[in-house]
C-alpha cells in the first residue's frame, strides 16, 4: 500500500510538470498566456466561409473542391487557411487573422476557368454593347476588360474559337503546365509567367502565328484579363499575361490558374467575421470570470468540508484545470469561446468528484469506522456512482462532438477533456492526497467526541422545515 | 441520528407545481415563440464600434438605416464598451436583421456605413460580422434536431443498461422537465436561442442526468439493505442521504456559469443563462421529481414479487 502511493505520487508529480510545460509558452509577454494552445476564430479573430454547390455535383465533387481551394489559398499566402467539406454539397473554409476577407473571398469564389481568344472588336461603353450580327460572330460574346492598363468599360468581342488556317483552334487552362507572378523587366511591374504543355505549346505557336499583329484575350472566369497585340509567332511554350498588376494581384491570379477549374459554382451561405480587438476583449473577461468562479468555489469547499478535506478537494480542481489546459495543449485542440465556456463549467463539475467521496465518508464515519477504514470505504463506494454519472455528460459530449460545428466543437473537447480530468483527479490524485493526510483527519461522529457536533456538522440541514420526518435513519 | 427532510411525502404537492410550471412553459414556448439567433433562423449580426462612447441605439439605428433601409427595423442592442488597439474607448452596438449578406454586398454596406457615419465625423468598424442564408440556418436546425433526439436515445439506452427500466422512465420525466422548464425561461425572458443555447441544453440534460444518477444508484442500494421498510420511506432516507452532495454540486457549478452569465460576452450569454437556470431547475427535478415518481412504480414491483 505503502509502496504504491508513493509510486503514484511519483507518477502525479511528473504529470503535473508534463502539463504545466505543455500548457505554459515559453515566452508569455509574446505568445499571451494560451501561447500553446490552438485559438478559434471566434477568439483570435478571421473568417469562417460557407459556400454550397450548384452545378453538376457528383460525390466526389466535394473533395476536388477542397484540394483546389486550398491550393489556391497556399498559393496566395493563405497558409493557416483550413479547407473542409460540408456533406456532399458544401464546403466550409477558415482563415485565421484576417478582418477583410474580400479578397480571399474573390479568389476562392472564382471558377479559374482560362481561355485565350481571338479579339473581334473593342467598343468603350458603360453597359454591355448588344451582339453583333454575322456569320464571323458566331460564337463570339462580349466580355469586359479588368485590365488596368486600359481604359475603364471597355469591351471586347471575343471568340474562343481561334482562326488559325482553315480551321479553329481552342487553347485552355487545362493546357497550362505552370503560372507564376513575375516582374516585368520593361514596365517594373507585376505579371504573371505562363508556362504550357507540349500540346499547348503547339497549339500557341500556330495561334500567334495566325494573330501576328492583332490582339489576343487572356480570359478568366469571363473577363479579359489582358488583351496584347501579338508582335511575333512564339515558340517554346511560354507566355506573360501583362496588366501592371500588384504583386499581390499577380500571385493571386497566378494562384488561380494553376489550380485550374473548379467543377461547379460556389454560393457563399454563411460568413462569420471576427476581428481580433472583440476576440481579444471576449478571452479577458473570460479569464477574470474563470478566475472568480475559481476563488469562489475554492473558498466554499474550504469553509464547508474544513481546512484537511477542503485543502484536498481545492488541490483537486487545480490540478484538473492545469490537467485540461495541458491536454488541449497536447492535443492541439483548438480553444474556441464555447471552449473556454466548457473549461469554466468543468470547474463546478470538478469538485463533484470529490463532493460524492467526501460525502461518502463522512457517512461511513458515522457508521464508526476509524478515518482510514472510512477513507477506504468511501472510495471504494463511490467509484461506480462517478463514473456512472460522468458517463451521462460524456455521451453527450460526443454527440456535440459529431454534430457540433467549430466553436460548438470546441466545447465538446473541452468539455470530454474536462470530465476525464475529473474522474482522473476524484479517483487517483484525490485517493492519494487522503492516503496522506488520513492521520490528521478525526471521525467526530464516534461515541467519545462531543454528541452536540453532529448537528452542526451539516449546514444545509439548518434550514429543515419543521414538517421533517423524526428518525428516519434506522441502519 | 441525522435529521430528514420529507421530501416524498407532499410529493403530489410539488409534481403539481411542476407541471404548472412545464404548462406555462409550453405556452410562451408556442405563443411567444424564441429569439432565434442568426445561425437559426438566418440573417445578419454586426457588431460595430464607433469611436464615440456615448453614442445611443437610436444614434446607430439613423446612421444604419440611411446606409440600407433594412437596418429601420433592426434589433440594436448597445453592449459593454471595449478598449481598441490604440488603447481608446469605443462604444459597441449588436444590430441584427434578416438579410443575408454576400461578399460584394457587405462591401457596399461597410462602405454606406463609413460614409453616414464620416458626415457626423464617427467612425466606425465592423468588429464582428455573421451572416447566414436560409439554406445554412435550415442544416444548422436540423442536425441540431438530430443532436437532441440522439443524446436523448444514447442517454435512455445507458440508463437501460445501468437500471432498471422504471428508473428510465424516471430519468426521462425528468429530463423533459427541466428541458422544458429551460426553453420556456428562454422564450419568457427572450434570451437569444443559437447554436450555444442548443449546447447548453444538450450538456443540461447530461448534468441533470448525473444528479439523478447519484440518487438513484442510492436508491438501489438502499432498496437491498432497508429491505421490509416502506418504499416511500426508502426513496427519501436516499434522497437525504445525497442532499449535501447534490447541493453542494449544484451551488458550485451555479456559481460558475452565474458569474459567466453576469459578465461574459453576448456570445456565451445564452449558454450561460441556459446552464445557470438549467442547474437550478436540474436539481429541484432530481430531488422533488425524479424520485418521488418512482414510489408507485416501485411499491407496484414489490407487490407483484411478493405475490410470486
Amino acid at each position: 500500500m505503502r509502496h504504491s502511493t508513493i509510486r503514484i505520487t511519483v507518477v502525479l508529480i511528473v504529470l503535473f510538470v508534463v502539463m504545466f510545460f505543455l500548457f505554459y509558452p515559453m515566452n508569455p509577454s509574446n505568445t499571451g498566456l494560451f501561447g500553446n494552445i490552438p485559438l478559434g476564430l471566434d477568439i483570435k479573430g478571421g473568417s469562417l466561409l460557407e459556400y454550397t454547390f450548384s452545378g453538376n455535383i457528383t460525390p466526389d465533387t466535394a473533395n476536388q473542391v477542397v484540394t483546389i481551394l486550398r491550393r489556391r489559398l497556399d498559393d496566395a499566402n493563405y497558409t493557416e487557411a483550413n479547407v473542409s467539406t460540408l456533406g456532399n454539397n458544401g464546403i466550409r473554409v477558415e482563415i485565421p487573422g484576417i478582418d477583410n476577407p474580400q479578397q480571399a473571398e474573390n479568389l476562392i469564389g472564382q471558377r479559374g476557368e482560362l481561355y485565350f481568344a481571338q479579339v473581334l472588336d473593342t467598343v468603350q461603353s458603360p453597359v454591355k454593347p448588344a451582339p453583333k450580327i454575322g456569320l464571323q460572330y458566331a460564337g463570339a460574346e462580349w466580355l469586359l476588360s479588368k485590365d488596368p492598363s486600359v481604359p475603364p468599360n471597355t469591351w471586347y468581342l471575343v471568340n474562343r474559337n481561334i482562326q488559325v488556317g482553315a480551321g479553329t483552334l481552342q487553347l485552355n487552362g487545362s493546357e497550362v503546365s505552370n503560372a507564376h507572378a513575375a516582374i516585368n523587366t520593361s514596365t517594373g511591374g507585376w505579371e504573371i509567367d505562363l508556362s504550357f504543355n507540349a500540346k499547348g505549346a503547339q497549339d500557341f505557336y500556330q495561334i500567334t502565328q495566325a494573330l501576328v499583329g492583332k490582339p489576343l484575350a487572356i480570359v478568366l472566369d469571363n473577363y479579359v484579363l489582358s488583351a496584347p497585340i501579338v508582335q511575333q509567332p512564339i515558340q517554346g511554350g511560354r507566355a506573360q499575361i501583362t496588366g501592371n498588376f500588384t504583386f499581390k494581384q499577380a500571385q493571386d491570379l497566378a494562384a488561380l490558374i494553376r489550380s485550374g477549374n473548379l467543377p461547379v459554382t460556389l454560393n457563399l451561405s454563411e460568413e462569420q467575421t471576427i476581428g481580433p480587438t472583440l476576440g481579444s476583449d471576449v478571452i479577458h473577461t473570460s479569464i477574470i470570470v474563470g478566475l472568480i468562479g475559481i476563488a469562489i468555489v475554492l473558498a466554499y469547499m474550504l469553509i464547508y468540508y474544513g481546512p484537511l478535506m477542503g485543502l484536498v478537494a481545492d488541490l483537486a480542481l487545480i490540478y484538473n484545470s492545469l490537467f485540461i489546459l495541458g491536454m488541449l495543449a497536447l492535443t492541439h485542440s483548438i480553444l474556441t469561446l464555447p471552449g473556454i465556456a466548457g473549461v469554466i463549467l468543468t470547474i463546478g463539475i470538478t469538485v463533484d468528484g470529490n463532493v460524492i467521496i467526501f460525502e461518502r465518508i463522512k457517512e461511513e464515519m458515522r457508521t464508526g469506522k476509524t478515518p482510514k477504514a472510512a477513507i477506504t470505504a468511501g472510495f471504494t463506494r463511490s467509484t461506480a456512482v462517478i463514473l456512472d454519472a460522468n458517463i451521462s455528460t460524456l455521451i453527450v459530449a460526443f454527440v456535440l462532438y459529431y454534430f457540433g460545428t467549430g466553436s460548438i466543437k470546441g466545447f465538446a473537447v473541452t468539455l470530454t477533456i474536462g470530465i476525464l480530468g475529473t474522474i482522473f483527479t476524484s479517483l487517483v490524485f484525490s485517493r492519494v492526497l487522503m492516503d496522506y493526510f488520513s492521520p490528521f483527519i478525526k471521525n467526530k461522529y464516534l461515541p467519545a467526541s462531543n454528541a452536540g457536533q453532529v448537528q452542526s456538522v451539516n449546514p444545509v440541514q439548518k434550514n429543515v422545515n419543521p414538517e421533517q420526518k423524526k428518525g428516519g435513519n434506522k441502519k | 441520528m441525522r435529521k430528514m427532510i420529507n421530501f416524498v411525502g407532499p410529493r403530489y404537492i410539488f409534481i403539481g407545481i411542476s407541471l404548472t410550471v412545464i404548462a406555462l412553459s409550453i405556452v410562451f414556448i408556442l405563443v411567444k415563440g424564441f429569439n432565434f439567433g442568426v445561425d437559426f433562423a438566418g440573417g445578419t449580426m454586426i457588431t460595430a464600434s464607433f469611436n464615440k462612447t456615448d453614442l445611443q441605439v437610436g444614434d446607430v439605428r439613423k446612421i444604419f438605416s440611411q446606409a440600407d433601409p433594412a437596418f429601420a427595423n433592426a434589433s440594436i442592442v448597445k453592449m459593454t464598451s471595449i478598449t481598441g488597439a490604440n488603447s481608446n474607448t469605443r462604444s459597441l452596438f449588436d444590430l441584427t436583421v434578416k438579410q443575408f449578406y454576400n461578399a460584394a454586398q457587405k462591401e457596399k454596406l461597410y462602405s454606406a456605413v463609413q460614409s453616414v457615419a464620416a458626415k457626423d465625423n464617427l467612425n466606425v468598424k465592423f468588429e464582428s460580422f455573421q451572416t447566414v442564408s436560409g439554406y445554412a440556418a435550415a442544416s444548422l436546425r436540423q442536425s441540431s434536431m438530430w443532436a437532441a433526439i440522439i443524446v436523448v436515445i444514447l442517454l435512455l439506452i445507458y440508463i437501460g443498461i445501468r437500471y432498471r427500466f422504471v428508473f428510465g422512465i424516471g430519468a426521462l420525466a425528468s429530463l423533459a422537465h427541466d428541458l422544458i422548464i429551460t426553453a420556456g425561461l428562454f422564450s419568457m425572458f427572450w434570451i437569444t436561442f443559437d447554436s450555444t443555447a442548443i449546447a447548453a441544453l444538450l450538456t443540461l440534460l447530461g448534468y441533470s442526468l448525473n444528479d439523478t444518477v447519484v440518487v438513484y444508484s442510492r436508491i438501489r442500494e438502499n432498496l437491498k439493505k432497508m429491505h421490509g421498510h416502506p418504499i416511500d420511506e426508502i426513496v427519501n432516507v436516499s434522497i437525504n442521504e445525497t442532499l449535501s452532495r447534490t447541493i453542494n454540486t449544484s451551488l458550485t457549478t451555479f456559481i460558475v456559469v452565474f458569474t459567466l452569465f453576469l459578465f461574459a460576452s453576448s456570445v456565451l450569454r445564452p449558454f450561460a443563462f441556459g446552464m445557470s437556470f438549467g442547474v437550478v431547475t436540474g436539481t429541484y427535478s432530481s430531488i422533488y421529481i425524479a424520485s418521488p415518481i418512482l414510489i408507485g412504480w416501485l411499491e407496484k414491483r414489490r407487490k407483484s414479487l411478493a405475490k410470486r
